[in-house]
């Protein structure tokens, strides 16, 4: 046993501590705060409405019922993400179906209709890299043969059911769900490549589909491309987080992709 | 005996009862309590959000934690707790860190023998045998924590240390 212990001390001692761990809980609380806020101003919205029509008054709920405003938009200009512009090092601002998500883009990448791309290589084979952001409406049971493949009734609405669709798509392995956290958000990570021996051209359309979304579908590259998917639900929007790259991406690029996952901020 | 007595009278007050402020605190045992949850965890962002998680705790109380005899034993107690009470939650998916290559902290984490046995192991097995043989802490303790009895934390150990061995020589060739 002497040999363990002497091990796991050695280990131990040799462990990096996190940097900024104070940075980091001032984040924490502070999001804690907004979301208890959030919470307040929910239920409170719900008291007047109850109220409001009680008296008959229309008005009220069609206030109410407005998105909370976003300071950090109005008042402070973090650019907002826009498709095929060259992007400056810095916090951007991408809006997915309501959702307001600020990330911290590095030198290098450029907007899509997703999210952002390595400005040089775009997110196509051999070795491109993209980071976006999709909710998605339903998934086809099979991604090569996709055309016909959407189900009916369409995937269901939370996170596990989506899960569970992805992870059962025909021609498109996926590796273990696990437990991941985003913005203090509970996410579930999926890591899914398309096969390398796919034969793009005997797909529908010559293309290989994942999912429909209300901007259009999802489809891939690539053979080889791996997604890492992280699958959350924002406050009752289901969202999935695409960090996209290919076996030869390069190191620096997928390095970039996590630490941009790493900073996302739901406003 | 002169110079000490002047040492002493010109010493400052100083509060001994406790860490000056939470950020102190945080900076002496963040370090410590994280390398311990590194190695319970199974993964580098599972310690971390474990260790923010259990410092939030503390933070909330910070004007009474301080004053205990013990805050730095009551931060690692809190994280342990934590995590025992997420591995009670979760089962069975095993957490892990995002993409091994793609940090150079990941780079040196896979190259530690111990730490990539440790993360392979099982849950229960690894806190068992991180607590009681680095830590000292009885099976009885343990179980305590885990919520079940020390002989089975004793057995959990003994094939611990046994799938440890195990992975370690054929790491070592």
């Amino acid at each position: 046993m002497a040999d363990i212990r002497t091990r796991l001390r050695q280990t131990h001692d040799d462990v990096i501590p996190p940097s900024d761990v104070m940075g980091a809980l001032a984040t924490r609380r502070s999001r804690m705060a907004r979301k208890r806020k959030e919470k307040r101003r929910k239920v409170i919205a719900a008291v007047i409405g109850i109220a409001a029509v009680a008296a008959g008054i229309g008005v009220f709920l069609r206030e109410l019922s407005r998105p909370s405003t976003n300071p950090l938009v109005e008042g402070n200009p973090v650019p907002q993400i826009l498709d095929q512009a060259k992007l400056a090092p810095g916090p951007h601002l991408l809006i997915v179906d309501g959702i307001e998500i600020t990330f911290a883009v590095p030198e290098g990448w450029r907007g899509s209709s997703q999210g952002v791309v390595d400005a040089e290589l775009g997110a196509d084979p051999s070795n491109g890299a993209g980071l976006t952001f999709w909710t998605v409406s339903n998934v086809y049971t099979d991604a090569c043969q996709w055309r016909d493949s959407l189900p009916d009734p369409p995937v269901g609405p939370t996170v596990h059911d989506l899960l569970v669709a992805l992870t059962t798509q025909v021609g498109h392995p996926s590796g273990d769900r696990v437990s991941y956290q985003v913005d203090g958000y509970d996410a579930r990570e999926l890591k899914m490549t398309v096969p390398r021996k796919t034969d793009m051209a005997s797909c529908s359309n010559g293309e290989f589909h994942s999912w429909q979304s209300p901007v259009g579908d999802r489809y891939h590259q690539g053979p080889g491309q791996i997604d890492q998917l992280f699958v959350l639900d924002v406050d009752g929007t289901r969202l999935v987080i695409d960090a996209s790259y290919f076996p030869d991406t390069s190191e620096q690029a997928r390095s970039a992709l996590f630490a941009m996952v790493r900073s996302v901020h739901f406003m | 005996m002169v110079s000490d007595q002047r040492q002493r009278e010109a010493l400052p007050d100083v509060d001994l009862s406790g860490p000056a402020s939470f950020e102190d605190f945080v900076g002496a045992e963040a370090p410590r309590v994280f390398a311990a949850l590194r190695l319970v965890a199974g993964g580098r962002a599972q310690a971390e959000d474990l260790l923010l998680d259990a410092l939030m705790q503390v933070w909330d109380r910070w004007d009474r934690v301080r004053q205990t005899d013990d805050a730095p034993g009551d931060l690692f107690r809190m994280a342990m707790s934590l995590y025992q009470t997420r591995l009670s939650a979760e089962a069975p998916a095993r957490a892990h860190d995002l993409p091994v290559v793609a940090t150079p902290i990941a780079r040196i984490e896979a190259s530690d023998e111990m730490l990539v046995a440790l993360d392979h192991m099982d849950p229960p097995e690894r806190l068992s045998v991180v607590l009681m043989d680095l830590f000292g802490y009885p099976s009885k303790d343990v179980g305590d924590l885990m919520g079940i009895r020390a002989s089975r934390v004793r057995s959990l150990a003994h094939h611990g240390r046994q799938e440890l061995r195990r992975r370690l020589s054929e790491a070592d060739g």
